[in-house]
């Protein structure tokens, strides 16, 4: 426990740099701001905001991108409860108390209590990471080749199981994203798959403007499809015109107490969620909600406009934003898709997430994890300074926001390897994403899948290469051993689960 | 039908992926995986969940309007008009002509909606991160 408040220590020495803090108030803003504007959310932030940190040391872009992401969190809270249109999936829970304090003239209230609940939640979840990365990492120093191999197929398995209302869609998700990773330089034997001739394509699928269009550019299609013009200066006129003060928006001492269990509760629920991939900041927000409802002293009262309603998702979404760092940094595993385009980010600085990153490159990590802490209290700040603007910043219409964006997305694609083709990817992806949000196939498990399909046919072959080309060696570790079991378990999950909704429903009158 | 478009070209790809993998990378070399292992696993994996959804589609998707696809014909049409007067100018023009034209903004409007992105993309790309951005045949790129 020394050792880790030392290099914790050691780590704040590297957050607490000017350039780090200024990286980290740049990333809390724009999370800020992204998460306030519906529909744009945090993985389409991050995507779009990737090109820029090509320029900076590892340390700097990360902690912006961190930053950005939990900041996000906060932020989504704010068109939630000001719009009833959650900014992003994991505000949704938020908007059903929040919009209905805002109804209630107690908006400021609620987005005080969405911004103190946040930053309880997220440093119990950064508290738990400073704790859990080392002794992940410590199990990962035990895994081979074929514990990783299965390790990964267990995260494709879980995202692509859980995401989405179709466990199939989420396979199909996966493997589109296996298939597309196969393009390029094959680790077998140096020569290049899929490539049609075309040099572009020898290295690969570039990596950011695949996920800036699939993210960022289907994003903006999106947005076009649902919001144009009358549509969306109908929502902007939902949006309350009267100044929020911050002096009526502060919590009396009686309203603090009433949130502050909830907000621990939530906090340590969150993270152990985040932790798991596939879950997320989502589902955390959702089961905080719930269990809050069910055991929650105020619980009946949910639904109706209480400070709980908002407390509780706040705190969990923003604990698993914190707690999704644990495996991605520990094992190389992200929880989801902005943490998988942070991982692709990490490859592209030249750092390989693992097992070893907390011994090879311990003011890389520490840092990261002080400045999350040093990031939440900016996100505070900054939160509550822009109360009294946030109405502003939601009444950006969609109709500037979208060529706006469209412009990053052409700017940042090409600014990647200074190349049209990367642009045309950019698009091509851009349509690709479209249409499978389109038809709900969900995208978040074919950018996992692109990130780590190189290490999983790495850690195959090595494998295979081991045993001589046996697959005992899946089964004959014990861990690779329970990983299969998990697989196994996650995919007749809908199985067990439809058996046990047929035998809960009552038998017909004739039956 | 429109619904199963997805799995269908997904199976097509997935035929061709399983083509090349087996027949031109080869699944298997010198007692490990060849180049085509993981195509061919993939393509595999990848047919079988299309056909899952072939034949259980899910809900229909609403008709996509046409309004979806601005973005795409704006770019195609930068992209264009950059090969002649280089990449930052045509953005230019593609995002004051949308705001203009396709979002009704009055012109002296458009022209300051216009300014304001297109300063920081200059300011953030162009300055700070000196991208060699392509200034096209007019103006010598």
């Amino acid at each position: 426990m020394l050792d880790i408040l030392a290099l914790l220590a050691h780590g704040f020495g590297v957050a607490l740099t000017p350039i780090n803090v200024m990286y980290a108030l740049v990333g809390a803003m724009m999370g800020l701001i992204v998460g306030a504007m519906p529909g744009i959310g945090s993985l389409a932030g991050v995507a779009l905001l990737l090109p820029l940190t090509f320029r900076l040391e590892p340390t700097g872009a990360i902690i912006m991108l961190a930053a950005l992401y939990y900041a996000n969190m906060y932020g989504g809270s704010f068109s939630a409860i000001l719009l009833n249109i959650p900014g992003d999936s994991p505000a949704v829970m938020t908007a059903v108390d929040g919009y209905k304090l805002t109804r209630a003239g107690k908006a400021g209230k609620a987005l005080f209590t969405a911004i103190i609940s946040s930053a309880i939640g997220g440093t119990i979840g950064i508290a738990i990471l400073t704790v859990m990365g080392p002794l992940l990492a410590d199990i990962g120093l035990h895994f081979g080749p074929a514990e990783m191999a299965a390790v990964i197929v267990m995260a494709f398995t879980s995202i692509g199981w859980l995401l989405g209302e179709n466990p199939a869609k989420g396979g199909l998700s996966t493997c589109l994203g296996l298939m597309l990773a196969c393009v390029g330089v094959d680790l077998a034997r140096g020569t290049s798959r899929f490539s049609f001739g075309m040099p572009d394509l020898m290295s690969g699928i570039s990596f950011v403007p695949l996920v800036i269009g699939m993210f960022g550019f289907s994003q903006v299609m999106i947005l076009l499809k649902g919001f144009r013009s009358k549509q969306a200066d109908e929502g902007l006129a939902a949006v309350p015109t009267e100044k929020l003060s911050i002096r009526e928006s502060l919590l009396t001492r009686a309203e603090f107490k009433r949130i502050l269990p909830i907000v621990g509760k939530s906090g340590l629920l969150g993270t152990f969620i985040g932790v798991l991939p596939g879950a997320g900041a989502t589902m955390s927000a959702f089961l905080c909600y719930i269990l809050e409802k069910r055991t929650g002293r105020n619980g009946a009262m949910m639904g109706e406009g209480v400070i709980e309603g908002v407390a509780a998702p706040e705190a969990g979404n923003n604990a698993a934003a914190a707690g999704t760092f644990a495996p991605l940094l520990s094992l190389g595993i992200p929880g989801g898709g902005t943490t998988a385009v942070l991982l692709g980010g990490l490859m592209m600085w030249g750092l390989t997430p693992g097992p070893l990153l907390f011994s090879d490159k311990p003011e890389f990590c520490w840092g990261l994890i002080a400045s999350m802490y040093v990031g939440n209290i900016i996100c505070v700040a900054v939160a509550i300074a822009i109360i009294p603007f946030v109405t502003n910043i939601l009444r950006v219409p969609v109709r500037i926001i979208a060529p706006a964006i469209t412009v990053v997305c052409v700017v940042g694609s090409y600014s990647v390897d200074n190349s049209y083709f990367d642009v045309l990817v950019m698009l091509a992806s851009g349509l690709v994403g479209f249409f499978l949000t389109q038809y709900a196939y969900p995208t978040a498990p074919l950018l996992l899948a692109f990130v780590l399909a190189p290490i999983l046919e790495r850690s195959a072959n090595s494998a295979f290469e081991i045993s001589g080309g046996s697959i005992d060696i899946f089964y004959e570790s014990p861990i690779a051993l329970s990983f299969l079991l998990i697989i196994v378990a996650i995919c007749l999950s809908p199985l067990v689960m439809r058996a046990i909704r047929c035998a809960r429903r009552p038998r017909s009158v004739n039956g | 039908m429109r619904a199963r478009a997805i799995p269908v070209l997904i199976i097509l790809m997935s035929a061709y992926w399983f083509y090349e993998g087996w027949f031109d990378y080869g699944v298997w070399y010198a007692g490990s995986p060849g180049g085509g292992f993981m195509p061919v696993f993939s393509s595999i994996l990848a047919a079988i969940f299309a056909t899952v959804m072939l034949f259980k589609p899910g809900a229909v998707a609403k008709a996509v309007p046409m309004s979806a696809f601005i973005p795409v014909v704006m770019v195609g049409f930068a992209l264009t008009l950059s090969l002649a007067i280089g990449l930052l100018p045509a953005l230019t023009i593609m995002l004051f002509v949308w705001i203009w034209r396709l979002e009704r903004y009055p012109v002296a409007k458009s022209l300051f909606i216009t300014a304001c992105p297109m300063l920081v993309v200059y300011g953030v790309f162009k300055l700070w991160l000196q991208v060699p951005f392509p200034t096209g045949m007019l103006f010598g790129g």
